[in-house]
Parts: structure tokens; sequence; C-alpha cells
């Protein structure tokens, strides 16, 4: 049997992979392109209302997307000015098995990754910081390079300090003894 | 033998209450069994050319589409 602690970790995974493979991507990249998925066709203004995000970094996270592959724009039906935005590929392929856990419902997952936002209570808290306290939350208790042999395709200096970080917030506790 | 880390119990129980919420049913042994097999590529795919037509009005990142 799967547990949470289990599922939690392969969401996080499949998302990482949704997002060209970088654990540095934030849960906040996550939640756009899960919102574009769940809005085919969208504008960039709708995403911002609905996410409720500034101009500024959702244009940054936006190029990001498309720069990536994980997005295509398309020329809008009534106005040639704006851009309709469409998942697209590898990023496709990999969300909807980060969705298949949550029976294929976007406000789920956006449940899922405002759940890790609001635990790791950083300005901007990254996929790599999820899977650290998902791995932990599953492990119970372990050290720090058992729990960081679970992120892949991270540099393991970035990996050290993401976790010394949560150590500083008081996420992460050390054992007495 | 190394330190031994933990999850702050605030934090643990959070995450147990909230994770059980959003996962109000069991996954499949697909699941893992895709799981597996993604964890396996070391890299994303960027062969979306390959996927099947392009509309002429679409635009790719110039890289994304090699």
């Amino acid at each position: 049997m799967t547990t949470d602690g289990q599922k939690a970790s392969y969401v996080i995974d499949h998302l990482i992979e949704a997002l060209a493979g970088d654990p540095s991507s934030s849960l906040r990249r996550a939640l756009i392109l899960n919102d574009i998925d769940e809005h085919p066709a969208t504008m960039q203004a709708e995403i911002m209302e609905r996410l409720q995000l500034h101009k500024s970094s959702l244009n940054r996270e936006i190029d990001w997307l498309f720069n990536y592959g994980c997005i295509m724009r398309q020329d809008g039906k009534d106005d040639a000015r704006t851009k309709t935005l469409q998942i697209c590929g590898y990023s496709k392929k990999a969300l909807d098995a980060a969705l298949d856990y949550f029976e294929g419902k976007h406000e789920k997952l956006k449940g899922f990754v405002n759940l890790f936002t609001r635990i790791l209570k950083q300005e901007k808290p990254t996929l790599r910081d999820a899977k650290i306290i998902a791995t932990l939350y599953e492990k119970k208790e372990a050290d720090k390079q058992d729990v960081l042999d679970h992120l892949v395709n991270s540099a393991p200096s970035t990996d050290n300090r993401a976790f010394n970080r949560l150590i500083e917030t008081g996420l992460i506790e050390e054992k007495d003894g | 033998m190394g330190k031994s880390f933990y999850l702050s119990s605030v934090s643990h129980n959070a995450l147990e209450r909230g994770l059980s919420s959003v996962f109000d049913s069991g996954a499949s042994a697909e699941h893992t069994i895709y799981h597996q097999a993604a964890a396996n590529t070391n890299s994303p795919p960027f062969n979306l050319a390959a996927r099947g037509s392009v509309d002429t009005n679409i635009t790719f990142a110039p890289h994304a589409a090699l």
C-alpha cells in the first residue's frame, strides 16, 4: 500500500519532471503550470487574476515555462496581440502523472501545492524544499544524507543549504543524543 | 551513523492532516511503476515537434522544438 508520504514524494517528483527536471523551481511555478493545464488557451491576465499574482513575477514565470518548452503561445482568436497559453510536451505528460494522484482534479493538486507552501513558510519555497519535508515525513526520522539521497538532478551543496535552512526555520529538528 | 533529524511536531501534524485531505483515494500500483520509470530519465524530453501536428500559429521556444 502506498502511504500519503510516498504519494506526496511521487507527486513532487512528477512536478519536478514537468518543470524541466529543475528542483529549484518554485511551488508558485508549479501552481501556474497547473492553472494553465486546467484552463487551456488561457491568457496571462486571467492567470494573474485567478492566482492573485503580480504581473512582473508572472511574466518571469511564463517566460521560464516557455523557454523550457513547458508551454506554447498562440495568437488569440479575436485579437492577435493577445497570446493564449497551453501546456505541452513532456510537461503535459508529467503533470498528468501528478494529477493521477488526485483523480485528475486540478483543484486538489493546487491544494497539495498550497499545503506545502503554507508549511514551508518561506518567501519562495521550492520543490526541493517540499521534497525534503515529504521525505522526512515519510521516514519519520533519518540522517541528513539519507534524506538528500532522495533528491535527483540536484547539486549536493544546494541540497545541503536547503536542508540547513529548514533546520534554521524550525521545520526540521535534530534528535537529542 | 550521522545525526538524526525529524519534522517538528507542528509541521508533521499539519502535513498529516493536509495530505489525508488531498489524497482521499489510494494510489494504484501503476503510479509507482510510472514513477520509477520517470525517475530513470535523466533529462526532460525536448521533442515537442515529434509529438504530433504543429499549428502554424503556435510559437515554441527555439531550442524547445529541436
